[in-house]
This record gives C-alpha cells, structure tokens and sequence, in this order.
C-alpha cells in the first residue's frame, strides 16, 4: 500500500513536473522566474495539511491516549517541517530577483518562519523527554498551539500591509490567477499531497517497528 | 524582466536534494530496524 502511494506520488511529481515547465506559459512581467510558484505554492499549501494532520492527531491523543494518534502527528511534523523549509526556501530564491531581497521581515515572511520554529521545537521537544508517554503528551500540546498559528500565516497578507502579495488560492472574492496557471498549482499541489500522504505513512509504520522493538 | 533560470533550476534543484535526502533516511531506518529485529529474532531462537 505505502509502496503504491509512492509511486503514485512519483508519478503525480513528474506530471507536476512536465506541467510548470511545458504546459504553464511564460508570466509577462516576472518571466520564467515565476514558475518557481509551482513549487513554492504547493509546498506551503502541504505544509498546512501536515500541521492540520498534527492538530487532529494531538487532540485524538490528548482524548485517546491512543498511541497511534501521536505516531500520527510525529509522522505528520517531520514532514510538515520539510515542506514549511521549502517554501521558506524557495520564496527566498524568488525573492531575490523580484524583490531585490532573499528576505525582508514581512508579517507572511516572519509568520511562516515562526511556523517552522514552533514546529522544529516540537521535533526536539519529543527528543529530548526521556519518557514517552510525557513526551507524547507535551508534544500534544505544543502541536495544537502550533497550528493556530496557520490562519495567521495564510492571512497576515490580509491583515497587515506586506511586500508578499495577497493569497492567490483560499482567499475570498474570484481566483486572480488564469485558469492555466491555477490548475497547474492545484496538479503540483495534489502530488505534494501524495508525497506527503506516503512520506507520513512510511514514518508511522517506521514509529511502529521501533516501539515494537523496543517492548 | 530577464528569465533567472539559474534561480529557477536552483529551487528545483534544492528541493530535490531535501525531498530525496529525507526519502533515503527513511529507507535507511527501514533497513537498520529490520536488521535490528533479525538479531534480536536470532538472540531469541
């Protein structure tokens, strides 16, 4: 099953692929440059599902003690901190020729950084409690703080005047963004979507092997 | 605006290398825990 997933995710990343590169046209003011959006806006976007993914499984656990919900949200952080360092990335790299800049403390900027912080605290918070059921539920509690911090990060372009421009997917009012040019994000971002489904399922049946082990 | 392919191909490029990077650690743990479980399986027999 995980094995198919990866491939499938393989797949949907080539087609990704082969969609930025030769089917999206050419943007008229930035030029080729703007194609890294078809990496940039899909790994945020994953990084928000990952860190969902932990909220859920924190509170599962919290109301549970059902170990497999925090081996959920582990699974879910370790990736979600993978996507949030790529787009962080990316957008720096993207910054520089259209902003002048790799980076500027702009609230969507600062907002996303954070977000990688809290999260990568979480990663070591888990490491550094010697006892797991502790650990877990430490955890717990720090993951849901944590996702509270989405809506900021997604919304800061709204609330307070920044140099990153305003969200082009989930925002109200009509898409700003021709249909061409959508549907290639939303393809890269459904295969985003699969890696990290496999990514997270690959890390829980790993989380699982060790704790058996170690019993 | 001039295209900055290398700026392009540089986002690409890193984000294969951390994408790739974390797929091999996985596969990494994968094959030391059942390495892992086939000593303790040869212990215990």
């Amino acid at each position: 099953m995980t094995r198919a997933l990866g491939w499938t995710a393989t797949i949907a990343l080539v087609l990704g692929l082969v969609l930025g590169f030769g089917y999206a046209p050419r943007e008229i003011t930035q030029g080729n440059v703007q194609r890294i959006m078809y990496l940039h806006v899909p790994s945020i976007l994953t990084a928000y599902l990952a860190f969902g993914i932990v909220f859920v499984g924190s509170l599962a656990y919290l109301f549970t003690q059902n170990r497999r919900w925090d081996d959920l949200a582990a699974a879910s952080a370790e990736s979600g901190v993978l996507f949030t360092g790529l787009t962080l990335v990316s957008g720096a790299i993207w910054g520089k020729p259209t902003w002048g800049v790799w980076w500027t403390w702009d609230a969507r900027l600062t907002a996303t950084a954070i977000l990688f912080v809290i999260y990568l605290g979480y990663l070591l918070l888990r490491g550094m409690v010697d006892d797991p059921e502790r650990g877990a539920r430490y955890a717990a509690v720090l993951g849901i703080i944590g996702a509270l911090n989405i809506p900021i990060v997604h919304f800061s372009v709204l609330w307070w005047r920044t140099l990153h421009q305003p969200p082009s997917l989930f925002r109200p009012g009509p898409a700003t963004m021709p249909a061409v040019v959508w549907s290639v994000v939303l393809a890269n971002a459904v295969a985003f979507a699969l890696l990290y489904a496999y990514f997270a399922a690959k890390r829980m049946s790993l989380l699982k092997q060790e704790q058996e082990l170690l019993t | 605006m001039p295209d900055n392919w290398g700026y392009v191909f540089a986002a690409y490029l890193i984000a294969a290398l951390a994408l790739g990077g974390y797929w091999r650690r996985l596969a990494r743990r994968a094959r030391e825990l059942t390495a892992l479980a086939q000593r303790k399986g040869k212990q215990r027999a």
